[in-house]
């Protein structure tokens, strides 16, 4: 850290930085801005609605079977008469943490893996990469399957089976940014004022190549959602009475004379992915201005 | 003069990896050069692309592997047989300035952030305030407003960002500035701006300036002395006016000839004398005289035997055929 100029009495203007010259980009595109409040939206009301609802989720209700919406039901009851809207909710609660939690993983673990295999390169680069092609043989299902086998049947466990997979082309990526990086002539100019190799790769190559991981990471997002569907859906993962955005829209597709069964949890799973393809390429032309 | 650097035999080799009934090649980037460089002089380094003068530069700051050979920094430290702890004693004395002024600065970091780096890296107990008033003293050194401090790189032009780099290399107090090219990229008024800037620093902080570049017109300019390479081999070495006005080695003559006269009339009738063919690959240099396949005097001695250097006047010549009945004025 660098003393602060006010400490040496000099009134010197505030830089703008690069990060405020990227939200300022980001922000003249409407479509990025309006997806990015959508998802902000969304994700409160699903860590809201079904904290100051009435009705809890998994209460069931005989009077109330397979209605349409309606003013008590705003997304109308399913086949237990329980009330759709705070189990899409509660649905997009499991959801939204999957993917997020495991976004968080594939980046920590892509970044460090990738940056370490490409700055460090030879031997170490091809050993690292070898793996992640070994890994990358494995088939995800199967995968699963084994996990479950092996541990027993649970969100954390879906959860993980995720991540494991996702973070593979994140380190990829990452190696590439990577190499590409490490030959520019700011780092070598810190290497001849004797940075450590670590400190190059955490001061100079990670910031660098945060741009096209941040582009990256937006577009994984809707991939772990579409994944942890995926397996809720094969049963795996989140079991009843809890439910995922998976679990409801394979239920709706059993009863498809009941339409609201299948049209919200779907509907609200693809304006969620729109609106995550969309804020990544705002983010895209943001943090590239061409 | 103080010796400030000396330089034996140094070879700086690149092995090409060996492929599946490929066998290893070696690229002989630097192939055994022998110079001193003495305190608070100039020396140019001139030579054509590939000729192993940028390979040379940045084996001197550890940036490239010595393969043999050595450099005695100081009269104390050997360049080739440096520790870490060595080459940190070293980067505070000897700094380089890249020939990408834009590239060579982190566009995630502010000005600030820049020049303060080798200073925080090297001196990490040195007190922050004392580092920022470093920073500031530098910045005026070379010319850059203190209200710019907290801008980034994207945002100043190509010689500004020259300045930087400058400034990075200089807050070390350095005793050796290596410039590898540093005023190519620039244009000519800028360029210009760069070398005064560059002159008048080292008068006023007794700098020693390792200067390549490929401009011959530039290096006549800044130099005291001037080293002309070729294919990894020093070719003559010697006063920046006996090589200008009597080149003796016909490398350096063939060099010399064309660059281009300012005068147009005379330039009309200037004698040319072009170098026909191409550099020869460092893969595999000729036997003899590296520059025997393209040299007009070159016999059968050339070719098979390497020539030593000889010394003549102050000036190192390695070529049998050195032009030594020049009369002097």
């Amino acid at each position: 850290m660098l003393a602060k100029t006010k400490d040496l009495n000099l009134d010197i203007p505030k830089a703008k930085g690069f990060w405020s010259n990227v939200f300022k980009r980001f922000a003249k595109n409407k479509l990025a801005l309006l997806s990015l409040s959508i998802i902000v939206i969304l994700t409160l009301m699903c860590i809201f609605v079904p904290m100051l609802s009435s009705i809890s989720y998994d209460k069931t209700n005989w009077s109330e079977i397979l209605q349409t919406p309606n003013a008590k039901h705003l997304f109308g009851t399913d086949n237990l008469g329980r009330d759709l809207f705070v189990r899409a909710f509660i649905g997009g609660r499991i959801t939204f943490a999957i993917a997020f939690a495991a976004a968080l993983v594939v980046l920590l673990i892509g970044i460090f893996y990738g940056a370490i295999a490409g700055y460090v390169g030879g031997k170490v680069d091809t050993i690292m990469m070898r793996i992640v092609d070994i890994l990358y043989g494995i088939p995800f299902l199967f995968f699963c399957i084994l996990l479950i086998t092996l541990f027993g049947n649970s969100v954390a466990l879906s959860f993980v089976a995720i991540a494991a997979i996702s973070w593979l082309d994140m380190a990829r990526i990452v190696r590439g940014q990577t190499l590409g990086i490490k030959h520019k002539e700011y780092v070598e100019a810190a290497l001849v004022s004797g940075v450590s190799n670590l400190k190059i790769i955490t001061r100079h190559v990670i910031p660098n190549l945060l741009g096209v991981v941040i582009v990256y990471a937006a577009l994984t997002v809707p991939n772990m959602i579409v994944l942890s569907a995926v397996l809720s859906f094969f049963g795996l993962g989140v079991t009843e009475p809890m439910t995922s955005w998976g679990l409801l829209i394979a239920d709706g597709a059993q009863n498809m004379e009941s339409w609201w069964l299948l049209l919200f949890p779907a509907g609200l799973m693809t304006i969620t992915l729109l609106s995550f393809a969309f804020v990544a390429n705002g983010l895209r032309d943001a943090l590239d201005p061409r | 003069m103080n010796k400030i650097l000396e330089v034996k035999n140094l070879k700086v080799h690149f092995h090409l990896k060996a492929g599946f009934l490929k066998p290893q090649k070696t690229v002989h980037a630097v192939d055994g050069v022998s110079f001193d460089v003495y305190e608070g002089e100039t020396l140019g380094i001139v030579g054509e692309s590939g000729c192993g003068k940028s390979s040379l530069a940045r084996a001197l700051v550890g940036l490239n592997p010595i393969t043999d050979g050595n450099a005695i920094f100081d009269s104390k430290i050997d360049l080739a047989k440096a520790n870490s702890k060595d080459w940190d004693e070293v980067h505070k004395q000897v700094q380089f300035i890249f020939q990408d002024p834009v590239a060579a600065l982190d566009p995630r970091m502010t000005i600030a952030e820049i020049i303060a780096e080798p200073l925080q890296t090297l001196y990490p107990d040195m007190n922050k305030n004392k580092v920022m008033s470093r920073v500031l003293e530098t910045m005026k050194l070379v010319g850059l407003s203190h209200n710019q401090i907290n801008r980034y790189p994207t945002e100043f032009s190509g010689g500004q960002c020259q300045r930087i780099g400058i400034a990075r290399a200089l807050i070390l107090n350095p005793k050796i500035l290596i410039c590898d090219e540093s005023v190519s990229a620039l244009d000519v008024s800028i360029k210009a701006q760069i070398i005064n800037l560059l002159q008048e620093l080292q008068r006023k902080l007794k700098l020693t300036i390792l200067f390549i570049s490929h401009d011959l017109s530039v290096v006549k300019h800044i130099s005291d002395r001037i080293l002309v390479m070729y294919l990894g081999n020093i070719m003559e070495l010697g006063d920046k006016g006996v090589i200008y006005k009597n080149p003796m080695h016909p490398y350096t003559n063939a060099l010399l000839s064309a660059v281009p006269v300012a005068n147009p009339e005379l330039e009309k009738h200037k004698e040319t004398k072009l170098l026909e063919g191409e550099l020869p690959s460092p893969l595999n240099p000729p036997k003899g005289c590296v520059f025997s396949t393209r040299c007009t005097l070159a016999d059968e001695k050339c070719r098979t035997m390497r020539p030593e250097k000889s010394v003549f006047d102050n000036t190192i010549v390695c070529c049998y055929k050195a032009n030594y009945n020049i009369t002097k004025n």
